[in-house]
């Protein structure tokens, strides 16, 4: 497949590429068929499974296929169902949507049905699974428009945006106050998806130039799901010259 | 990734509601739902023929999707609450209506417009009378 990801700064860690690109396409010809200039945020989902793809979808109570069955496809009658208990789940409903279509689309010689249970995430054993993971948090935050987004992030707060992203791989405070106060709620509001997304999409993107570190430390992939323990040192981060710095920093730097 | 278009030629009234609000009121079934408050699952229900709508959901279906009552109480076989109405309200109406409504079964849109305006005259008449 000739599909280019139109990114500039950041690039899918390695081994995700193919479904990186498999995603982008999906969404470049939905957009085409479409007849829409950009590739609307937070990405309708639910819609387009249906229209422009024309698979036939639908809610229901999947209980009968199993505990905690959250979704299911159906490969030969072109079907997907999510299960009627997550639809109060934004997020949760729009991952899962973008997880079935995966299947739909990459798993069709793999086997004619699939099921998505709770017990499923970024952890799980299972290859076919894990790829449909990867799938719908490619198709849900594909890569160009999430570093769009973070480099708008910058512009909008007048930060410098070498430095930032820079400061981004680091594990100080600064880094935790950006991904906390500034990107992560931006991420999950303008793509529509849970906070565990946002954190699993952040972890799967690599610079283009070349660092020793990922974009989104490792030390904080769990811990950015829970309270900081740094708890008031965060309130304390200030813009300086573009860059966030520790309050206590102003005057000793001054001096 | 293959975009396809079925070619049922005679759609159900689910598909026709479902085309309908893909392709013209572009929303989704969630949306749909919260619109019509009811549940997603009720209304893919609907859509894929396994359920009818009450009679409230059917009005309301009618002014969300901007389809005629008429067209969809044919469609899924649900009569005005107004026939139940008169064909029960006394002894008389539940024999006579079911038979008039036999007799009147192959009339056309022309012949039910005059069928309708004499029982409006005869309607009138009857006021008049009881009148004096």
């Amino acid at each position: 497949m000739s599909v280019k990801l139109p990114t500039r700064v950041f690039d899918p860690s390695y081994g995700r590429r193919v479904i990186e690109r498999r995603a982008w396409s999906c969404l470049q010809r939905c957009r085409k068929s479409l007849g829409l200039d950009q590739i609307p945020l937070p990405i309708p989902v639910e819609q387009w499974i249906e229209s422009p793809l024309e698979f036939h979808f639908g809610f229901a109570d999947l209980s009968y296929l199993g505990d905690g069955v959250l979704g299911a496809t159906f490969i030969r009658e072109r079907e997907i169902l999510i299960h009627e208990g997550v639809t109060d789940h934004e997020g949760r409903c729009r991952f899962t949507c973008a997880h079935e279509l995966g299947h739909m689309l990459l798993h069709s010689s793999v086997r004619t049905e699939f099921h998505e249970t709770n017990d499923l995430g970024p952890g799980s054993n299972d290859v076919v699974e894990r790829e449909a993971d990867r799938f719908a948090a490619a198709f849900l935050m594909p890569l160009p428009l999430v570093e769009a987004e973070i480099v708008k992030v910058f512009d909008d707060c007048r930060m410098d945006r070498v430095q930032c992203t820079w400061e981004l791989m680091q594990t100080t405070r600064e880094s935790e106050w950006m991904w906390r106060k500034l990107l992560l709620p931006v991420l999950t509001r303008r793509f529509g998806v849970s906070l565990s997304t946002a954190i699993n999409r952040c972890n799967d993107i690599e610079p283009r130039i070349p660092s020793p570190r990922p974009l989104l430390p490792a030390e904080f992939v769990e811990a950015l799901l829970h309270r900081s323990a740094r708890g008031d040192e965060l309130e304390a981060i200030r813009l300086r010259n573009g860059v966030p710095q520790y309050a206590d920093l102003f005057t000793e730097q001054a001096s | 990734m293959a975009l396809r278009r079925s070619q049922n030629p005679e759609p159900s009234i689910g598909d026709i509601i479902r085309r309908r609000r893909v392709e013209v009121l572009k929303k989704g079934l969630r949306e749909m739902a919260r619109e019509l408050t009811i549940a997603p699952a009720h209304l893919t229900d609907i859509e894929k023929g396994r359920r009818t709508p009450s009679e409230g959901l059917l009005k309301r279906i009618s002014a969300a999707y901007g389809i005629g009552e008429a067209e969809l109480r044919a469609a899924w076989s649900k009569a005005d609450e107004v026939v139940q109405e008169v064909a029960t309200q006394d002894t008389m109406s539940a024999e006579k209506v079911p038979q008039f409504l036999r007799t009147a079964r192959k009339l056309n849109a022309e012949q039910w417009d005059q069928l309708i305006r004499q029982a409006e005259q005869m309607a009138a008449g009857k006021t008049r009378k009881e009148r004096r």
